[in-house]
């Protein structure tokens, strides 16, 4: 993949740089990765140590962003969710990406029966609120174990978005489909596979990753959701969504309870999203707007 | 149009099928029986037996499925397994007004800020203005309500005391939800009105109308801006469904009476003939609310008028 994408956009890298917003986001994306994988490890708390000694205790020395009700320590937890909130996006972005690209160009090569029942499964799907999808997918399933309760956001999730994926790749293998290339590529007998995969797919590439970047940050807002409506993740490994709402009844005296998690879920996608814009530009100087 | 309504109308039959099929069948499906919310697990099996054959739980799933449909039809949506055993009809129709009413008052709230946002955006466009609108678009987009509104009940309650934190009493609670629940939807109908006035401006026709010497005011008033809020209209519709998830968190987080905070306790709890209702009812709105736009669309411009009618 990654080497369809360097021949799909030369020059991209270079773009991307020139764009200080791009720079920005890349850098706080990179960190919070980087404070995801490690950080944890470096904490001397665990997410579920509870310290009877400094209930709702406020940012100090012993808890750097202080302790929520229970005594545990807001920012171990909060590392812990950049996991959660993370590969979440990822996991589910890829398997979104992989039934999207492969469903989507299935379905504008072989064309008939095949693309008909893409085109109105998908049109069903649309026709319901995504999001509300989740929320009664997972609230009806909703499992008893903390690794369940991962693994029923991620189906569910995964679920609900492919569709727009698909609908995408589609519409744009559609577009190259009619090109010259192709047309020349097939009359001159290379095989569909190597068709799709050597001229279709490099270059629809682009408004994949976009799409796909963008998506990432939909992906981490629908979990943190979830979260908060308590359906999501289940306690005690800890999830932002979850640790906002478990903080509501501490507004008054403790608001750094909600701030911290609302902060870090809001940096993640607002980079994600201003990623995505960049990309579009860095991607596509025509789309320019 | 008639006939083109006709065709829309019949194909909306299908969803609701789909939609009332898939909410019937995971409720069905799902761990854990609605006896166990009734007399708890470790029940007497002999009561456990008596009370699944009165709701009618040991018939086979298709039979029930065709009852629970030919209910809805009826207007007849069972009854909660909790609230007393309250018919979940009655349950709707007392809180989905309130809803009903957020969300009316949040796409107007979204409509007044967005709309006009996006023109600007289009008229200074790759200005400053430009790019605070879009700037503000990105950042509104990113943050979901339950974290809006912790913000802003903290500024304007807690710190000002401008406004109440929760309830649902009179216009100053009002306030609040709307503000959270608006957001995005006025953030992408910004973003839309904006991407679709640039269109416009391009076209052939606003150049002979500037040519022909209309002032500045006259070619966007009666030229561009009756043409790009045609695809804004399609937006306008989809942000329905945002709308109605969406008072699930924002009732939830003030706590008023609607069908979303409702729905939200229903899940938590497993009552599913609530969870059913309300999946059908949102779907019900959803599905009209998009038809109603594709007709308007329809009476509205006379190049789909004329597609619609071949």
């Amino acid at each position: 993949m990654s080497d369809i994408a360097a021949r799909a956009m030369p020059g991209t890298g270079a773009r991307l740089l020139r764009h200080p917003v791009a720079v920005a986001a890349i850098t706080v994306l990179a960190l919070l990765l980087l404070a995801a994988a490690v950080g944890p490890a470096l904490s001397p708390y665990s997410y579920d140590t509870e310290d009877r000694a400094a209930i709702l205790a406020p940012p100090g020395p012993r808890h750097a962003l202080g302790t929520d009700n229970h005594g545990q320590d807001t920012l171990t937890r909060l590392l812990h969710g950049a996991r959660v909130s993370l590969s979440v996006g990822l996991v589910v972005e890829a398997i979104e990406v992989l039934i999207g690209v492969a469903l989507g160009l299935l379905a504008a090569w072989k064309g008939g029966r095949l693309d008909l029942l893409l085109m109105r499964i998908t049109d069903g799907m649309f026709a319901f609120p995504d999001l509300l999808f989740a929320i009664l997918l997972v609230g009806i399933m909703r499992p008893t174990t903390a690794a369940g309760s991962f693994l029923t956001v991620f189906v569910a999730l995964a679920l609900v978005n492919w569709p727009g994926m698909a609908r995408l790749v589609r519409g744009q293998a559609l577009a190259v489909r009619s090109k010259e290339y192709v047309e020349a590529a097939r009359s001159l007998g290379i095989p569909d596979r190597r068709i799709v995969m050597r001229h279709v797919l490099p270059n629809i590439v682009s408004p994949i990753v976009v799409a796909a970047t963008v998506d990432i940050a939909q992906v981490i807002l629908a979990e943190a959701t979830l979260s908060f409506l308590g359906i999501g993740l289940q306690p005690p490994y800890p999830s932002w969504g979850r640790m906002i709402s478990d903080g509501l009844p501490y507004l008054r005296s403790a608001p750094q309870l909600i701030i911290y998690p609302a902060l870090a879920l809001g940096t993640v996608v607002i980079s994600l999203n201003f990623l995505g814009d960049a990309l579009r530009d860095a991607l596509d100087p025509r789309m320019r707007g | 149009m008639a006939p083109y309504g006709l065709k829309r109308l019949a194909l909306a039959v299908p969803t609701l099928l789909a939609v009332s099929f898939v909410t019937f069948f995971l409720g069905y499906l799902a761990p854990g029986s609605p006896i166990d919310l009734l007399v708890g697990q470790h029940a007497d099996p002999a009561i456990r037996r008596q009370l699944e054959h009165e709701y009618g739980l040991d018939r086979p799933a298709m039979v029930q499925y065709a009852d629970f449909l030919w209910g809805a039809v009826r207007g007849d949506l069972g009854h909660s397994f909790a609230n007393g055993g309250r018919s979940v009809t009655d349950l709707i129709a007392q809180q989905f007004p309130t809803t009903a009413f957020l969300a009316l008052l949040a796409i107007c709230t979204a409509a007044l800020l967005g709309l006009p946002a996006g023109v600007l955006a289009a008229l200074q466009h790759n200005r400053l203005p430009d790019r605070a609108v879009m700037t503000q678009v990105l950042v509104l987009v990113s943050l979901p309500p339950f974290v809006l509104a912790p913000i802003l009940m903290l500024c304007f309650s807690l710190w000002l005391g401008w406004l109440p934190t929760s309830g649902w009493e009179g216009p100053a609670y009002w306030v609040l939800p709307t503000v959270v629940l608006a957001a995005r939807p006025g953030a992408v109908l910004a973003r839309q009105m904006r991407s679709s006035m640039l269109e416009v401006l391009r076209q052939d026709y606003i150049r002979t109308a500037s040519a022909k010497g209309l002032t500045g005011t006259q070619v966007i008033l009666r030229h561009a801006l009756k043409n790009a809020l045609l695809p804004v209209l399609t937006v306008l519709g989809n942000s329905f469904g945002y709308l109605l998830t969406g008072s699930f968190i924002v009732e939830t987080l003030f706590s008023i009476p609607g069908i979303g905070y409702e729905s939200v306790h229903s899940i938590l709890a497993r009552d599913y003939p609530v969870i059913q209702g309300v999946a059908l009812l949102v779907a019900s709105v959803f599905v009209a609310v998009n038809l109603l736009v594709d007709l308007l669309y329809v009476a509205v411009d006379p190049r789909v008028r004329h597609e619609a009618a071949r």
